[in-house]
């Protein structure tokens, strides 16, 4: 009787770590905070594999507490400007497959550095090394690990201020909106060269959320949540499959013009 | 008194190129389109201030400069902040009816074309010229397009960034290439000048996104497709006339050399 019930534990033991095994994974940046951060919770509570990466993991205390909480999610030190942190980072991950990378970490630059007349073009090209750059240059770093997953998904987080057609009336923020342009136009070219290796490569975006990039803009109008926004994102990006038509989808299933 | 007269006409004659003609900025003129720019304008009437990083080697445009005394040749490489900001001060009593911002370049090609080994110092070489010179030039020089009649800014834009365009590799048109660094910014370029119509429009000053077609130049041969594109005339006729259609209505349009707009 004993015997049996050593067995069946065993049995279960192996089921469970089964499962585990294959649990999927995901790389999110910049999840110190905001967006990153409530998506590290969401997806740690889904039961996925988190790869958080944040430039200052021991300032993070938000994250670690989420970390804490879930086993399942491990904080990384990452600055997507660094090129030596993201080979560090992807050595340590070599031949680990991951299902999704989400390019979300970003920044907005400071406002009066980025309006006509006072433009400062240091800014101006940080703000693309972080936004633009970074993507790709983690897009390269890890795309054997994405080409062997499930999933194969690479995620670009991009930003309704990248649209062209829909800031017809708003002026400024040149570094954020031409960074944002930038990218939705790497990730169409990255999609068109990726697919033939059946690798996904699309475009969110996350609506007006109540986060303190938001807040750093000066807006002033209505806000969702960053749980509102996770939680329709996680959905969108469940039905981002091979044939998308790899233009920017925002949390609530609008798709963006450009 | 027939040689007073005669004298008093050639002077009358020579001094119509002065305040009541028209003013045109043109960076990188010293080849190609911009080139074509330079001679269409002067032989408008127009007074052309011509600009590009070597002078003494553009031989074209300084026999331009010879044949049209109302073309003024500027050392300017629009990388160089400060020597924007000096040539704004050289020129600022002079208005500008219309600020071409025209230099641009494709970057080297491999590195831009495939997905693995890109460079990213091309990258930003690439948008420092195409997308940041614009820019700075266009803040640089300002005040000089708000006093002047016809108040435009204009930009050489590129179809290949039309976002829409961008399509898979299979059955895609003869001309696709991947070029990240150059779409990127010509992408961020189209970004600018849009954002910029926007800010301007107080000021009664029009922003034109003009792409000028896939054009027979220096750059198309060393992207690879030489052989393939328009006489540069055809081009520039035509974004000349976009160019003089420009109004507070349409400005921030992408358009094409052929008067039709392009998708974004």
């Amino acid at each position: 009787m004993r015997t049996r019930i050593v067995f069946f534990l065993c049995v279960a033991a192996i089921m469970a770590l089964g499962t585990m095994a294959s649990a999927a994974t995901i790389l999110i940046t910049g999840t110190n905070r905001g967006i990153g951060l409530e998506l590290s919770k969401q997806y740690g509570a889904l039961g996925w594999d988190v790869i958080a990466t944040a430039r200052t993991p021991d300032r993070a205390d938000d994250l670690q507490a989420i970390a804490r909480n879930y086993s399942n999610v491990v904080i990384e030190r990452l600055d997507v400007t660094d090129d030596e942190e993201i080979a560090v980072l992807a050595d340590k991950y070599r031949g680990k497959p991951i299902d999704i990378l989400l390019n979300n970490a970003g920044m907005l630059g400071d406002v009066t550095e980025q309006s006509f007349g006072t433009l400062n073009f240091d800014t101006i090209k940080h703000v693309i090394d972080v936004n633009t750059y970074g993507p790709i240059k983690l897009a390269q770093a890890f795309r054997d690990n994405i080409a062997a997953s499930e999933q194969k998904k690479i995620l670009n987080m991009t930003s309704g201020l990248g649209s062209m057609t829909l800031t017809s009336r708003r002026g400024g923020f040149y570094a954020y909106r031409m960074s944002k342009a930038a990218l939705n136009m790497a990730t169409r070219i990255l999609r068109a060269d990726l697919q033939g290796e059946g690798l996904v490569v699309s475009l969110i975006s996350p609506g007006m959320v109540q986060t303190q990039l938001l807040a750093d803009s000066g807006y002033r109008g209505p806000a969702i949540t960053t749980e509102e926004s996770v939680t329709g994102l996680i959905k969108i990006i469940e039905g981002i499959t091979l044939d998308n038509a790899g233009t920017p989808v925002n949390y609530d299933g609008q798709v963006l013009p450009w | 008194m027939i040689r007073i007269t005669l004298i008093f006409l050639a002077t009358w004659m020579f001094s119509n190129t002065t305040a009541d003609a028209a003013t045109v900025f043109i960076t990188g003129s010293n080849r190609g389109i911009g080139l074509e720019f330079v001679r269409q304008y002067a032989e408008k009437n127009w007074n052309v201030i011509a600009t590009c990083r070597r002078p003494e080697e553009a031989k074209d445009l300084r026999a331009l400069a010879d044949l049209h005394p109302n073309v003024s040749i500027d050392k300017l490489d629009v990388n160089d902040h400060a020597a924007i900001d000096a040539l704004a001060k050289k020129y600022k009593s002079t208005s500008i009816d219309v600020l071409l911002n025209n230099a641009g370049i494709l970057g080297d090609r491999e590195s831009q074309n495939k997905f693995g080994e890109l460079s990213y110092e091309n990258m930003e070489r690439v948008y420092r010229t195409n997308t940041l010179g614009p820019l700075k030039v266009s803040e640089a020089f300002i005040d000089h397009v708000a006093a002047s009649d016809q108040k435009k800014i204009a930009v050489i834009a590129s179809g290949t960034a039309s976002l829409t365009n961008v399509r898979y590799r299979e059955g895609m048109g003869r001309y696709y290439s991947s070029l990240y660094a150059y779409r990127m910014s010509k992408v961020a370029v189209n970004m600018a000048m849009r954002v910029l119509a926007v800010d301007m429009r107080e000021k009664g000053i029009t922003v034109g996104i003009m792409a000028p077609g896939i054009v027979e130049t220096r750059l198309l041969q060393q992207a690879g497709f030489g052989g393939r594109g328009i006489d540069p005339v055809v081009s520039v006729t035509g974004v000349i006339k976009n160019i003089e259609n420009m109004s507070l209505e349409t400005s921030g349009q992408y358009i094409i050399y052929t008067g039709d707009t392009v998708p974004w």
